[in-house]
């Protein structure tokens, strides 16, 4: 009996999926985007080619193998034996207290990325110096935002594991790139130094423990410190606003925790302080509301939602990695043609111009900074070469 | 189609085994058939060659055995079926390996190169091929007779449990089950348990360890410290020994399902004292083949020393080559010979007088030193790593990689490798059977099973956070 009961068992677990699948329950709850592979096409020389089977093992592999418990069940041993993550979270570093780390941005701040010249930023920093003073000679303003990164902002939570980097020197690009910066008069956001200091004063982090970007409060700090260089570098002021309270609340949403999401947990360990902030605007009459265009990543989108939500730009554009265009207040991402940008109207119709930079993309290569639009941008100034294709 | 994933596990192998007990009396034709849709699945091209070349074999088969009952000696058709099998397996395995050394030959003396010929490498043709020859050399030494049907013998070749990675299953050990054997819930029950085991310590230890060896392998040489090179050898010491042993395992289980019984092929071989008890232990179905066709017809021990030592080496030589074409390989199986030769020559002598847990500790840390050569790209590579690992590594970690080798769970999966390939040779009394009517072990293997299918699971959905990444 005990016999029949064990091969009972295993059968029926090896059925599974197939019954589940053939039953209709093709419901796939975990949290990520992957693409899933459609039924591969019959052909006779695909089939010979072994390109058909390599395809339908694919299939069935999403179909069949992904099973949405079985995932999470994995995921959830390996987190609360190790404090791993399983393979959803590969990309993400778990450390002290939960704190979870977008694993790109700690090897970025070890320097464990490629080697970096710093003779070639002085050149993209002299590129920003032209494109600053001819911008302002078309009486637009140009602001280089450095947005801070989770890893460089609290290393103290970063694993043991990567103790063994200590030695090189952290986050060497951000200092040198600042410094390069500065002496070159680039209007500059440090956001770094900015919300260094904030952090000095406060008993929970400006960075959700389970989110990539900085939680409301960091936003916050970073987007006065926005408007106030813009309103010092532009002819007329625009308002600002003013953090007048925050209260805490331990039930983070959207992406204060998107990186927890992402590790596909039974139990996810989601009580952790999250600062919803109460803001005012200050100048409530002031009638300067610039028209602002911004190229950069990600950390863009809270700042951008509260600028236009608060009315204190009368338009607002955002080149996402210099790909995908939104125009504010319409969310929706449109795919950007570089070729069939028209400059005059999108770029050069604006009144305040914003490269943001987070430290993880310091780099030395001019094609990459702002996915490529300084290059594309200082070429219009000039006029000097063709806009880089994507 | 590997056993592991889920195409195999959910699809056909589930499709098979209900054919295949619904249909009792075609067993033979369903598996004969499930097997040749299994290479063919994998191996579209390269099939229709192996087809013919069974035809051509059963063929010979036939005239070895007329010619045997007719009181003759058919050399002649042994050489050709062994020359046509030989022959195969050189082609498509070593034309690229020879050609490109030819090549390197020809530079040094300002000859023109040859064109090297890039082949595939079909899918277990290094085990077809050994299999094919056991069926025409059993027959030739009266070991066994031809197979009733050339359906018969396409079934022993392609039975597709052993078919990727063995074991390599002699003729005349198979033959009486191909005809008579049954199928009981024992062998249901069995089979599964091996089954399971078998999948556990391929998707629990060897799945886990082979990223740690793979980045400590794949490291420059620039930033290979002591510490990650001992690290990574151990991991791939241990990762090759589940994966293989796990392979066959799952091999094992599911003959044993389809009613036949196929050899041991490892045997603890981590706790041997020397070289020569090493390969007793592991992959037992090569050993004794090469023994066998190989050993033995070279004169095994019954010529003057020099010349077993001679042939102990060759024998090796051949075995590095058949696991691969190139020099790593080669030098992999002549140290395995070499070391086989000291073991006869002095060892075991010495060896008597030293405490058993040393003996053991020695062999092992040896057999670990040829798994460095085996794993590596190249004997360059191969020099760097040992020197590596005797204090030659670099000073400063910079490498990314070397994160790895700090995490709880790959040092946990380690440390339970370690006890798993060890301990039962040492629990008193033990003796470890894989399968067993015992409830707890029941449990124990339900929960394997589960925690493998969580694995295999978890590793077919790795995504993105946000598209726009």
């Amino acid at each position: 009996m005990k016999e029949k009961l064990f091969v009972g068992m295993v059968l029926l677990g090896l059925c599974f999926p197939l019954l589940r699948y053939g039953a209709g329950f093709r419901s796939f709850t975990l949290a990520g985007v992957a693409h899933t592979k459609p039924f591969p096409e019959w052909r006779w020389d695909r089939l010979s080619s072994g390109q058909f089977q390599s395809a339908f093992s694919e299939w069935v592999n999403g179909a069949w193998g992904r099973q949405d418990v079985l995932i999470r069940t994995n995921n959830q041993l390996l987190y609360s034996f190790f404090g791993e993550p399983g393979p959803t979270g590969e990309g993400i570093v778990i450390g002290r207290d939960g704190m979870l780390y977008s694993k790109d941005y700690v090897e970025s701040y070890f320097q464990l990325f490629p080697s970096f010249s710093l003779d070639k930023t002085k050149g993209i920093v002299q590129t920003m110096g032209i494109v600053q003073r001819l911008l302002r000679q078309r009486g637009i303003s140009f602001v280089v935002l450095i947005t801070p990164s989770k890893a460089s902002l609290y290393p103290e939570y970063l694993p043991k594991a990567y103790a063994q980097f200590s030695t090189r020197k952290n986050n060497a690009h951000y200092e040198e790139f600042v410094q390069q910066l500065s002496q070159q008069n680039i209007n500059l956001v440090d956001g770094h130094r900015l919300l260094a200091e904030v952090k000095k004063n406060l008993d929970f982090p400006l960075y959700p423990r389970g989110g990539i970007h900085w939680n409301d409060l960091g936003m916050f700090h970073v987007l006065r410190g926005l408007i106030t260089e813009i309103n010092r570098v532009s002819p007329r002021p625009m308002s600002n606003l003013t953090i007048e309270s925050y209260e805490i609340d331990y039930t983070p949403r959207g992406s204060d925790r998107d990186l927890l999401d992402i590790l596909n947990l039974w139990w996810p360990p989601e009580k952790y302080p999250v600062p919803r902030v109460k803001v005012t605007r200050d100048s409530p009459d002031s009638t300067f509301r610039p028209r602002v265009l911004v190229e950069g990543g990600s950390y863009n989108y809270p700042l951008l939602g509260n600028l236009v939500g608060h009315g204190l730009v009368s338009s607002c554009d955002f080149f996402n990695y210099y790909s995908w265009i939104v125009h504010y207040p319409d969310p929706t991402l449109t795919h950007v043609k570089i070729e069939k940008l028209n400059w005059e109207k999108e770029v050069f119709g604006k009144d305040v111009i914003v490269l943001e930079i987070n430290e993880m993309y310091i780099t030395d290569d001019l094609d990459r900074v702002g996915s490529g639009f300084l290059k594309d941008l200082h070429a219009q100034l000039t006029n000097s070469s063709a806009p880089t294709l994507h | 189609m590997l056993f592991s994933t889920p195409l195999f596990l959910f699809l056909f192998f589930p499709l098979f085994l209900a054919v295949y007990i619904s249909f009792g009396r075609l067993r033979n034709f369903t598996a004969a058939i499930f097997s040749a849709i299994f290479y063919l699945w994998g191996e579209p091209k390269f099939a229709l060659i192996v087809f013919a070349s069974l035809g051509v074999d059963w063929g010979l088969g036939n005239l070895i055995h007329r010619q045997r009952v007719g009181g003759h000696a058919p050399k002649g058709f042994l050489a050709l079926g062994v020359v046509l099998n030989v022959g195969l397996l050189v082609f498509y395995k070593y034309t690229g390996f020879f050609l490109t050394n030819v090549n390197h030959l020809a530079s040094i003396f300002n000859f023109d190169p040859i064109p090297v010929l890039r082949v595939a490498l079909p899918l277990g043709v290094s085990f077809i091929v050994f299999e094919k020859i056991t069926y025409l050399v059993d027959i030739y030494r009266r070991e066994s007779e031809p197979a009733r049907s050339v359906l018969l013998y396409a079934e022993y070749i392609l039975l597709f449990p052993k078919l990727l990675a063995g074991p390599i299953v002699k003729y005349h050990d198979i033959r009486h089950q191909l005809e008579v054997r049954n199928v009981t819930m024992d062998d249901l029950s069995a089979g599964l348990q091996r089954f399971i085991i078998g999948l556990a310590k391929k998707t629990l230890l060897a799945d886990r360890l082979s990223p740690v060896a793979d980045q400590v392998f794949n490291m420059p040489a620039s930033t290979l410290t002591t510490v990650s090179a001992w690290l990574g050898v151990l991991a791939f010491t241990f990762q090759i020994y589940f994966d293989f042993s796990g392979y066959s395992d799952m091999a094992i289980g599911l003959a044993r399902m389809m009613g036949f019984r196929l050899m041991e092929n490892f045997n603890l071989p981590y706790v041997s004292q020397s070289f020569t008890e090493f390969w007793r232990r592991w992959h037992i179905s090569l050993s004794t083949w090469i023994k066998s066709y190989l050993y033995i017809p070279l004169g095994g021990n019954r010529v003057p020393a020099h010349r077993m030592y001679f042939n102990l080496v060759f024998c090796f030589l051949v075995s590095g080559l058949w696991h691969g074409a190139s020099w790593t390989f080669v030098v992999w199986g002549l140290m395995h010979g070499f070391f086989l030769v000291v073991d006869k020559v002095i060892w075991f002598r010495v060896s008597s007088h030293i405490p058993k847990a040393l003996n053991g500790l020695a062999t092992f840390l040896l057999i670990m030193l040829t798994w460095v050569i085996f794993r590596s790209r190249s004997i360059d590579q191969a020099l760097h790593f040992l020197g590596a690992m005797f204090g030659g590594g670099e000073e400063q970690v910079v490498y990314p990689g070397n994160v790895l080798l700090w995490s709880k769970s790959f040092r946990f999966v380690l440390g339970v490798s370690a006890l798993v390939s060890v301990l039962p040779h040492f629990l008193k009394d033990f003796k470890f059977k894989y399968f067993s009517s015992n409830l707890w072990w029941y449990a124990c293997c339900l929960l394997l099973f589960v925690l493998s299918l969580v694995s295999i699971s978890a590793s077919q959905f790795i995504p993105f956070i946000y598209f726009r990444f």
